[in-house]
C-alpha cells in the first residue's frame, strides 16, 4: 500500500537524515525494493534526473499513486518537490510532519476500510434476510 | 580530443548542473585549458579567470533562479549533506574543485550557521601537474625529510603542489617510500572520486578525507602511525596542539599558509605559532598566480629571523628562543 510505504519512507529518512545527512537519492534507492513507486524514483534517479524529478514523474507514471486521495496526493508531491532543498534541521521537520500526517491518513483509510467492511456484512446479511422472506 | 586541464573544465562546469549550460556554453578549449576559476555573480555575466585575468563570457546574466539551481547541483541535489561546508563558505566537489560561495548569512548564537540566497560562486578548478614537486623536493628536502611550510598568494599552486609532494613522499622520492598521510578537510588535496574511481593520491596515501585538520592530525599520529602528514592552512591554536602531539610523535608535518612573500610570510600570526612548536625549520616561497606550483625560494627559519621588521617581531622572539632552546642542546 503506497501510503504505508510512503509513511516508512518519512520515517526512515527522518532517521538517515538526522544521525548521517545521507542524500535524499540514496534513500529514495534504498526504498526501491519495498514498492514499485520507489523502484520507479531509483530508475528515474539512474538515469539522470534529479530526486524531485524522478519523484514527480513517478507519481504520474505509478499505478498505485492513482489511488491516493487528493489531499495525500498534494502532501506526497510537496514533500517530494522539497526533498534536498533545506538544511537538515528543516528537511527533517518537514518528513516527521509528513510522517505524522501520512500515519493520520492510513490510519483514517484504515478505518473508512473496516467501516467499509462492516457496512457490507450488514448490507449482505439484511439482503440475504429480505431475500429469505421473499421466498417464504 | 581534449587536454587534462580542459577536461577537469568540464567536470567542474557539469557539476554546476544544466543551468549552466547557456551561460558557459561557448568556452572555447583553450580557455577551457587555461581556466583557473569559473566566477558567477547574480545579474551579471559568467566569468573566467585566465592568466591575462577576467574574461566575460557571453552577454546573458546569470538569473536567481540559475543561481539556485546551480547551487543545489553544487550540492548534489542535498543542501543538508553539505550544510557545514556551506556554513564555511564554500561546497567540496568530486574531483577535487571547491566552489566559493557568498549570500547572506544566518547567525545561530553568534555562529555562521548557513548561508541563504546565495549570489555568487567562485568555481576553483582543481589541478594536477605531475612532476611540479620535483624541485621543490630537491630544494626542500636535499638534507633529508623535514617539517616545511610552503606559502605562496591565492592561486600559486600551493594545494597542486602538497598533492605531488604527497605522492612522491610515498612513492620514495627520497631515502625510501614514506608513510604518507593526507589531511584533507576540503577534499582539495587527494582529488577524490577524480573520473569516479579513488586517485593516484588515494592509492599512495592515507587521506583522511573532511576531518577538521587538528582532529585529523591526532587521529593520523594516533592510528596510522605516519612518517610524514600533510595539510592545508593550519593555524589555529588546537592545530598548533595537534602538530606538537605530531612532533613529539616523531612525525614531520608539510602544511601551506597564504603569503605572497617572505616578508609577509614572516609577518603571518600563524607562522609564530607554528614556529613555537620548533617543528618548522625550512620555508618555500611560491612564484605566484602565473606561474602555478613554480619555487621562488626556499628560506631557513634564519633567514625569516633576519628578515627581522617591527611586524615580524613575534616570529623573531619566537625564533630567537627556538636557536637558544637548540644551542642549548648542542642540535
Amino acid at each position: 500500500m503506497l501510503l504505508e510505504d510512503m509513511a516508512d519512507f518519512a520515517h526512515r529518512a527522518v532517521g538517515d537524515i538526522a544521525c548521517s545527512l545521507m542524500p535524499p537519492d540514496r534513500i529514495v534507492c534504498g526504498m526501491s525494493g519495498r514498492s514499485g513507486f520507489f523502484a520507479l524514483c531509483a530508475e528515474k534517479i539512474n538515469s539522470g534526473m534529479t530526486v524531485r524529478e524522478a519523484w514527480g514523474t513517478a507519481m504520474d507514471e505509478c499505478p498505485a499513486s492513482g489511488c491516493l486521495k487528493p489531499e495525500e496526493r498534494l502532501l506526497v508531491e510537496k514533500t517530494g518537490g522539497q526533498l534536498g532543498v533545506y538544511d537538515s534541521r528543516r528537511q527533517v521537520a518537514d518528513l516527521e510532519r509528513l510522517g505524522r500526517e501520512l500515519d493520520i491518513f492510513r490510519d483514517r483509510a484504515e478505518t473508512d476500510l473496516r467501516e467499509n467492511g462492516r457496512t457490507g456484512v450488514t448490507c449482505t446479511v439484511l439482503a440475504s434476510a429480505l431475500a429469505a422472506l421473499m421466498i417464504i | 580530443m581534449m587536454n587534462g586541464q580542459a577536461e577537469r573544465f568540464v567536470q567542474a562546469v557539469n557539476a554546476l548542473g544544466r543551468a549552466a549550460r547557456p551561460l558557459l556554453g561557448t568556452v572555447g578549449e583553450q580557455e577551457m585549458a587555461l581556466a583557473g576559476e569559473i566566477r558567477l555573480r547574480v545579474g551579471a555575466p559568467a566569468a573566467l579567470s585566465l592568466p591575462a585575468g577576467l574574461k566575460t563570457i557571453g552577454t546573458s546574466p546569470v538569473t536567481r533562479q540559475q543561481m539556485d539551481e546551480m547551487v543545489l547541483s553544487l550540492c548534489g541535489q542535498s543542501v543538508y549533506t553539505h550544510q557545514h561546508e556551506l556554513a564555511a563558505g564554500y561546497i567540496h566537489i568530486s574531483g577535487g574543485h571547491r566552489a566559493g560561495v557568498c549570500g547572506t548569512a544566518v547567525i545561530e548564537q553568534g555562529r555562521v550557521t548557513s548561508i541563504r540566497d546565495i549570489t555568487s560562486i567562485c568555481l576553483r578548478i582543481a589541478r594536477e601537474q605531475p612532476g611540479c614537486a620535483d624541485e621543490i623536493i630537491k630544494r626542500l628536502f636535499s638534507r633529508g625529510l623535514c617539517s616545511a611550510v610552503i606559502a605562496g598568494a591565492p592561486c600559486s599552486g600551493k594545494t597542486t603542489l602538497l598533492r605531488e609532494l604527497a605522492c612522491q613522499l610515498a612513492s620514495g622520492a627520497i631515502e625510501r617510500p614514506m608513510r604518507v598521510a593526507v589531511v584533507d578537510e576540503r577534499g582539495e588535496i587527494a582529488l577524490s572520486s577524480f573520473t569516479g574511481e579513488p586517485g593516484r593520491l588515494n592509492r599512495l596515501c592515507d587521506v583522511l578525507c573532511g576531518y577538521p585538520k587538528a582532529e585529523g592530525i591526532l587521529q593520523a599520529v594516533r592510528g596510522l602511525s605516519p612518517d610524514v602528514i600533510i595539510c592545508d592552512e593550519l593555524g589555529t591554536e588546537e592545530e598548533t596542539i595537534a602538530v606538537r602531539a605530531g612532533i613529539n610523535a616523531g612525525v614531520h608535518i608539510i602544511c601551506s599558509v597564504h603569503a605572497g612573500s617572505a616578508e609577509e610570510l614572516a609577518r603571518k600570526p600563524q607562522i609564530s605559532a607554528l614556529m613555537d612548536t620548533g617543528a618548522f625549520s625550512r620555508f618555500a616561497l611560491l612564484k605566484g598566480r602565473n606561474r602555478p606550483g613554480e619555487v621562488s625560494g626556499i628560506i631557513s627559519g634564519e633567514e625569516l629571523y633576519a628578515l627581522g621588521g617591527s611586524g615580524a617581531d613575534s616570529v623573531v622572539r619566537i625564533y630567537r628562543g627556538n636557536v637558544t632552546q637548540r644551542t642549548a642542546s648542542g642540535a
